[in-house]
């Protein structure tokens, strides 16, 4: 909201996107092992062929994550670290009032800030 | 793939009831004027023959994600202490019908996603935009 307030004021162009399936982007920093029902082991083996090591008596398949997955609780947080590195990279601040509005000014020429909003 | 065909309201609802019994299904019908898109949940039985050629289509494409996105890796189950299998987190594929509030068929959707509530892990918070000005 405030981005656009900024933007409005200050007469800036407005880009807009979606990064499509963002979670299954997102590193983590933990070990996680998931059960796959066996109603899926075959297809997804067919696919990946790699992963039959972890295949079970039962037919279901234990598979470890490399990025999170949707459902898991720590995977919006995984989302925002695996992100957030990227304004910041840029030179881009975190803004106090809204930890998802980046900020940047440019000391050349009038101040310019930019601004990036993310939400899940 | 079908598309913008005409699916009978009450045909669908039917059709929830008959599949209710296998207890493997979840049927979730909005609050009229809440959502735009009607949706309905079959969960298991995701890849098996009984899926109608465009549910087994999405569960595939939704598969295919996570090789393209490399999620997965194999494990060694040698390699697992007993304790972590029995911590492997369970997961299911949701499969879902949209369908637009005139009963216009829109697509079905499948999403393969880990019950994480079951898992013992401290919450975590992530920042979401302020919607406050």
């Amino acid at each position: 909201m405030i981005a656009l307030n900024i933007a409005a004021s200050l007469d800036y162009d407005i880009d807009i996107f979606d990064v499509t399936a963002a979670f299954l982007e997102a590193f983590l920093d933990r070990k996680v092992l998931v059960r796959i029902d066996h109603t899926l082991t075959q297809a997804l083996i067919e696919q990946q062929p790699e992963l039959r090591s972890g295949l079970l008596p039962d037919g279901s398949l234990i598979v470890q994550l490399k990025k999170a997955l949707y459902g898991l609780r720590d995977a919006p947080s995984s989302w925002w670290k695996t992100l957030e590195g990227v304004p910041t990279e840029l030179g881009f601040k975190s803004s106090d009032h809204d930890k998802c509005l980046f900020i940047r000014a440019r000391p050349q020429k009038d101040s310019t800030s930019s601004s990036l909003t993310w939400m899940t | 793939m079908r598309k913008k065909t005409r699916v009978n309201y009450r045909e669908v609802l039917g059709y929830r009831k008959r599949n209710q019994k296998r207890g493997d299904e979840i049927a979730h019908l909005p609050e009229a004027g809440t959502l735009a898109i009607v949706t309905f949940v079959y969960v298991g039985r995701a890849a098996s023959a009984e899926l109608s050629d465009e549910r087994r289509e999405a569960v595939l494409k939704e598969l295919a994600q996570m090789h393209d996105y490399d999620v997965l890796q194999p494990i060694q189950l040698s390699e697992l202490t007993p304790e972590e299998l029995a911590r492997a987190v369970p997961s299911v594929m949701l499969i879902s019908d949209k369908i637009a509030p005139d009963g216009t068929f829109l697509k079905v959707k499948a999403r393969f996603v880990v019950k994480g509530y079951m898992e013992a892990v401290d919450d975590s918070a992530a920042p979401t935009i302020s919607t406050n000005l």
